[in-house]
């Protein structure tokens, strides 16, 4: 059934007469063929209902409109439909009533009138399909549906439109929508001020754009304030003397992931941006520690990363099985076939995740610090590790609800002074992962690799080390802890969010 | 105030001790401790300005 279907917005609740093609009809002009199979194959099974608001000016297509399209010959429309998504069917009176649709609020798209690719900046629920899955960053957005206010979090989407953005401009413009969504330190920044990001190191005309090199993504990044790190797969798949991982590359582009730190993934001509991954614990028991390496990553139960690919559909999987490439669910491309990662690091990181994990192994294999030496508990079995990098303020939150095993580690860490990122090492057995963790080593984030200084605290069950020195700006001062009947506590759960 | 005299916990002097016995003990904790990551660290500073080179070749449209 449609509402009003000549009206400023129409309302489509899918039925045995209503279907995807009416949404064609009624989007007209600015929707095509090619955008309603992008649609459908982003949302089909769940929505049930979609409003069509017309005539929506949107600031990202109205930037490139009046920077680009404009001056054409034949210029498009210079407004948009934006499509907003339901997972059940309602009427216009439940639409005004954000207490009623709130939860049955999917996301929008916006149509842009451009070709070859209409879809424009699109939010979506990451549920919006039931085959998502994953853990990811998200961030939310406030939506008024004529005054109607909603809100819906997830990873912003959007596709190129071949002239001002191509897939490059398209993967900053996802991760930099991100950023700015979340935190309020990051401009929200538009497809033609990203284009212009370059226009100092580049040759040859800026618009229409003919791509970037990965070293112009990193520097369009540095100007948007983050300080971005490059990793190629070649360099670092083997780097350690004794490399606890099959492929080192892939393991610190999870560890960054896992941080909450989205990074743009170079292919061969191709670049997509990945927020999330899937890990399968159930394999935890059969998974043995690298010849040579004394522990067990989280990392190496992760099998596909979640990402946005602006030629395909929001939240694909990348994994590297043959079999997934042919499934809308899947990306075309495979991880081993990731060429490049680029990680927008915050200003205050200056210690990067391979650095960090060269430390904290080293220390964790001490004969006077080490865990073979001060805790028979974790001793008694191989040790799990996951490294993530956090904000001070998002660790010290989860304090409480988290008991750190022992009300004594609590106080402590409530009471240190730390700087506002640090590198965490959890420790935990196969026997309790991912639920629980015995220990943790915090490392401060701006600490130069060559400072064997930089651990503020050692947590193993039995003791806790802090370094009281460095935390008040004085000389390190290392002091212990004994513990007592210390317990598992949950594992720091902040950066992402698990797809429901 | 200074820091000597703040403490992380209440009653820290009865439930907290020295990890070192003296500066020159942990001065060969330090020394030891760069020894052992020297090489790796080494290494990735190598692989970061590969990196960077490569990442001027790699065209993405």
């Amino acid at each position: 059934m449609i509402d009003q279907p000549n009206g400023i917005l129409p309302i489509l609740n899918f039925d045995d007469q209503t279907g995807w093609d009416d949404l064609l009809a009624i989007a007209q002009p600015h929707l095509d063929r090619y955008g309603l199979e992008r649609l459908k194959g982003s949302l089909d099974g769940a929505t049930k209902c979609i409003a069509v608001e017309k005539h929506y000016i949107d600031r990202d297509y109205r930037d490139t409109f009046s920077q680009y399209h404009s001056k054409r010959f034949i210029t498009p429309d210079s407004r948009c439909v934006r499509l907003h998504f339901f997972d059940r069917a309602l009427t216009r009176s439940d639409i005004r009533s954000p207490e009623i649709v709130q939860n049955n609020y999917i996301g929008y798209s916006v149509i842009r009138p451009t070709r070859p690719n209409c879809v424009g900046r699109t939010l979506l629920r990451p549920e919006c399909r039931p085959t998502t899955r994953g853990t990811i960053c998200e961030c939310t957005e406030k939506v008024s549906i004529q005054g109607t206010e909603l809100s819906i979090s997830g990873f912003p989407f959007i596709s190129q439109d071949a002239d001002v953005t191509v897939c490059a401009q398209a993967s900053l413009w996802m991760l930099a929508r991100y950023f700015s969504d979340r935190y309020h330190l990051y401009p929200e920044t538009y497809p033609v001020q990203i284009g212009n990001l370059t226009r100092d190191y580049s040759v040859g005309r800026l618009f229409p754009s003919s791509g970037l090199y990965v070293w112009q993504l990193a520097e369009a990044l540095r100007r948007l304030s983050f300080e971005p790190l490059l990793y190629s797969r070649n360099q670092y798949t083997q780097i350690s003397q004794q490399s606890c991982h099959a492929d080192n590359f892939d393991h610190l582009l999870y560890t960054y992931i896992e941080s909450g730190i989205p990074v743009l993934a170079a292919f061969n001509n191709h670049v997509v941006v990945l927020f999330g991954h899937v890990s399968d614990y159930s394999q935890l028991q059969n998974i043995t520690p690298n010849p040579g390496c004394d522990f067990i990553f989280s990392s190496d139960l992760n099998w596909a990363y979640v990402g946005n690919d602006d030629n395909g559909v929001p939240y694909q999987l990348l994994s590297d099985d043959p079999q997934h490439q042919a499934a809308l669910e899947y990306m075309p491309n495979r991880i081993s076939q990731i060429e490049q990662f680029v990680a927008p690091l915050p200003e205050k990181v200056f210690l990067p995740a391979e650095c960090f994990e060269t430390l904290v192994k080293a220390l964790l294999l001490r004969q006077d610090v080490g865990y073979q030496h001060l805790s028979p508990t974790i001793a008694a079995e191989t040790p799990v590790l996951r490294l993530f990098l956090t904000t001070v303020r998002s660790y010290k939150r989860r304090l409480t609800e988290r008991g750190m095993g022992n009300s004594l580690v609590e106080e402590v860490y409530r009471n240190l002074p730390l700087p506002h990122f640090i590198w965490v090492c959890e420790i935990s057995h196969k026997s309790i992962y991912p639920d629980r963790i015995l220990g943790e080593i915090l490392w401060d984030a701006t600490r130069n690799a060559h400072e064997p200084d930089g651990w503020i605290a050692l947590h193993y069950p039995e003791m806790l080390i802090v370094d009281r020195g460095s935390a008040l700006n004085g000389p390190p001062d290392l002091v212990q802890f004994s513990l007592e009947d210390s317990e598992r506590y949950p594992l720091f759960r902040s950066n992402l969010r698990d797809i429901q | 105030m200074t820091a000597d005299t703040i403490q992380l916990v209440p009653d820290e002097e009865t439930k907290a001790k020295r990890l070192f016995g003296s500066d020159q003990e942990y001065e060969a904790f330090r020394r030891s401790f760069q020894e052992q990551v020297k090489d790796d660290l080494e290494r990735q500073q190598d692989a970061r300005r590969q990196s960077e080179e490569q990442a001027k070749k790699l065209i993405i449209s």
